[in-house]
């Protein structure tokens, strides 16, 4: 799916990203852990295409095209999805008008022809219910005035309408209280299937009870320095990060 | 201080020779002395209109036949058109019964109570108004009888043909009776490629009871410039909605003036102006609380590209006396590129204390944030940008009442934002 080989990123002169290397086969779902400021947002950000960053070294192959080539509208025709940290409000643009517009940009892309107003309102009722979301939310403006809850659960929406082949979901289990982050986790889940891949970012070994991953990687400096399984994030939970950093200055 | 040279005497139309004789000579002897404002006029500080005057420039006699097919394109369904020649009325079907139009001749002869010329208009306190008020050739009154409900809409289509540097004085008068209730829709176009000044003076009416919803677009060709100015004056109960959506002109100044007469007023006003390239656009209101329980709501919002400048000046003035007075100001402005400007000066000048009002001013640029979170989901970013300035506007172009007018100006306001995103320009 995805192949991100010795990704070397910088913010102006400042290095963030140095050497990662993730390998993200079809039907996966990696987690990214490590601690405040190791570049975990701005890894899901330069994959996602944001101009900020430049990538001094390295390639992305994702489904055999060379990525970074690609604008931030193409990666997300091409089925490549970015769950917000921090969903952007954007008053005056309705949400369900938003969406459309997006589902038949990608539609357009793909040389599909465009859905009209009443088949997607049926469709976004669906989507609706998987979420939990009543019918009045898509009417209201993209994440205006939205709860952090409301945030993150109309990222998951959007995830399942546009229907990606890889998902990154940056700390969409962060600010959630118990109901809502199940909520979260059953969309992810219902989403899963064995064409769809899954980077999810998260500080919180929480969301893990209610999702099956297949790898939790350890980003530290800038590269990832540890890789394991479900395992290792509650090792993590319970010894912080403290003793890989001492593992990785040993080697 | 600019002072036209042409003598006044020339250019009187045969109407005015006698009629209205004694107020142009007095107005052109204000216009003498006032001049065209000066840049350091408070007033005018942000607008240098002086390029835009033709001051050598002839007074427009251009009267060629013209076809009603120029107009007749911008008909619309269900209304009822008025075509508008430069400063002549040409109405192309049977008015309905409640709707009269008369020319100078009819109002000269006969004696209207509320149709007094330069009753509303003041134009010893504006040059641009005495300048229209002495050199106006021809004037068209449009009056809506005592409770007189219109079903469908009036439609003004006024274009503006004439010669290279023609100057252009429009004059309209409105008076809608008591009681009564009529919405205009007016369409501003300039269909000849010529550079033209346009003065135009309006002055309106609306009696005791009455209802006026007014919505104007215009879409004047881009060498002209123009000073419009709107005097409305409301009786007691009135209601006024007025809406103007700026698209054309090279330079524009629009001016607002309304006096509420008696109590229980009620005046809106909803604006939204697009400046490209580097026309220039000027939005200034001022709105005369005199009496008592009496509402105004102001709502002015700017899309500014490439080089354009806006300004917006607005005033509630809000008398002794004028007790449980509601004055609201919103303008927000977004700019789309770091050389364009704006300028906003929303003012209140309150003399009594037992009023509510509000004023408010915003100018921003587009969100880069949000144009990546678009992006980010297969939006492309001139499409993204699109979308955003819809969100931004949408709730100014909400305001008219008839949809497919609303549909008109949406798809002029998509047109001009092609331009500009094709240009590349953001």
């Amino acid at each position: 799916m995805i192949s991100i080989k010795n990704l070397h990123v910088a913010v102006e002169s400042k290095k963030i990203l140095q050497g990662v290397n993730l390998e993200v086969k079809p039907g996966e779902l990696h987690v990214i852990m490590g601690r405040n400021g190791t570049g975990k947002s701005t890894l899901a950000n330069v994959l996602a295409g944001k101009e900020k960053f430049n990538v001094t070294k390295g390639s992305v192959n994702y489904m055999g095209k060379d990525l970074l080539e690609l604008s931030p509208e193409e990666r997300a025709c091409e089925g490549l999805f970015l769950s917000f940290q921090y969903p952007v409000a954007i008053p005056g643009v309705n949400n369900m008008y938003f969406l459309k517009a997006a589902l038949n940009s990608i539609r357009k892309y793909h040389k599909k022809e465009e859905i009209d107003a009443v088949d997607f309102l049926s469709m976004i009722k669906e989507k609706l219910k998987q979420v939990s979301l009543d019918e009045g939310f898509i009417h209201r403006p993209v994440n205006d005035g939205f709860s952090g809850g409301e945030k993150k659960r109309n990222e998951i929406l959007q995830m399942i309408t546009l229907e990606p082949n890889l998902s990154i979901l940056d700390e969409t289990d962060s600010g959630l209280d118990i109901d809502a982050l199940k909520t979260v986790a059953k969309g992810i889940n219902d989403y899963r299937s064995p064409e769809r891949s899954f980077i999810l970012i998260t500080h919180y070994q929480r969301i893990l009870n209610y999702l099956q991953s297949d790898f939790v990687h350890v980003l530290m400096n800038g590269k990832i320095v540890k890789s394991g399984d479900q395992e290792l994030s509650k090792e993590l939970e319970e010894k912080g990060y403290s003793w890989i950093e001492e593992e990785y200055e040993n080697t | 201080m600019k002072i036209r040279k042409v003598s006044m005497e020339n250019n009187l139309y045969p109407y005015r020779s006698t009629f209205l004789k004694e107020q142009a000579l007095d107005a052109w002897s204000c216009f003498q002395n006032k001049g065209y404002p000066h840049p350091k006029n408070e007033n005018w500080r942000f607008s240098n209109i002086n390029n835009w005057l033709l001051e050598d420039g002839p007074i427009n006699k251009y009267k060629k036949e013209f076809s009603t097919t120029q107009f007749s394109k911008y008909n619309i369904i269900n209304t009822y058109s008025i075509y508008i020649y430069n400063d002549s009325v040409y109405s192309p079907e049977k008015l309905p019964f409640g709707i009269e139009i008369w020319n100078m001749n009819q109002i000269e002869k006969n004696d209207f109570d509320n149709v007094v010329i330069g009753s509303i208009a003041d134009y010893k306190n504006n040059s641009f108004i005495a300048e229209n008020m002495a050199l106006f050739q021809n004037c068209y009154i449009v009056n809506i009888p005592e409770n007189t409900i219109i079903d469908k809409p009036i439609h003004f289509i006024h274009d503006i043909i004439g010669q290279e540097d023609n100057r252009v004085y429009p004059r309209l008068f409105i008076n809608v009776g008591a009681c009564s209730e009529v919405e205009i829709l007016q369409t501003e176009i300039g269909s000849d490629n010529c550079q033209h000044f346009i003065n135009s003076v309006d002055e309106v009416v609306v009696c005791e009871n009455a209802k006026l919803d007014w919505t104007i677009m215009q879409q004047r060709n881009l060498f002209s410039g123009q000073v419009s100015s709107c005097n409305i004056s409301l009786d007691k109960n009135a209601c006024v909605n007025y809406n103007t959506f700026e698209f054309g002109t090279g330079s524009i100044r629009r001016d607002i003036n309304t006096y509420f007469k008696s109590t229980g007023g009620n005046f809106e006003f909803n604006c939204l102006f697009l400046p490209m390239g580097k026309q220039h656009m000027d939005i200034s209101t001022m709105i005369h609380h005199k009496n008592a329980h009496c509402n105004s709501k102001q709502l002015i919002k700017g899309v500014l590209g490439e080089r354009s400048s806006g300004v917006f000046r607005g005033l509630a003035y809000v008398y002794n006396g004028a007790k449980k007075t509601d004055a609201t100001q919103t303008n927000h402005n977004l700019l789309l590129s770091s050389t364009a400007r704006m300028n906003s000066i929303p003012q209140l000048e309150i003399y009594d204390d037992d009023v509510k009002c509000a004023h408010g001013a915003t100018t921003g640029q587009i969100d880069k944030e949000a144009v990546f979170y678009l992006q980010s989901r297969g939006i492309n970013k001139e499409a993204a940008i699109e979308l955003m300035v819809k969100g931004f506007v949408d709730d100014v172009i909400d305001k008219i009442k008839f949809p497919k007018f609303v549909m008109i100006v949406k798809n002029k306001l998509i047109e001009k934002m092609k331009d500009i995103l094709n240009n590349g320009c953001i």
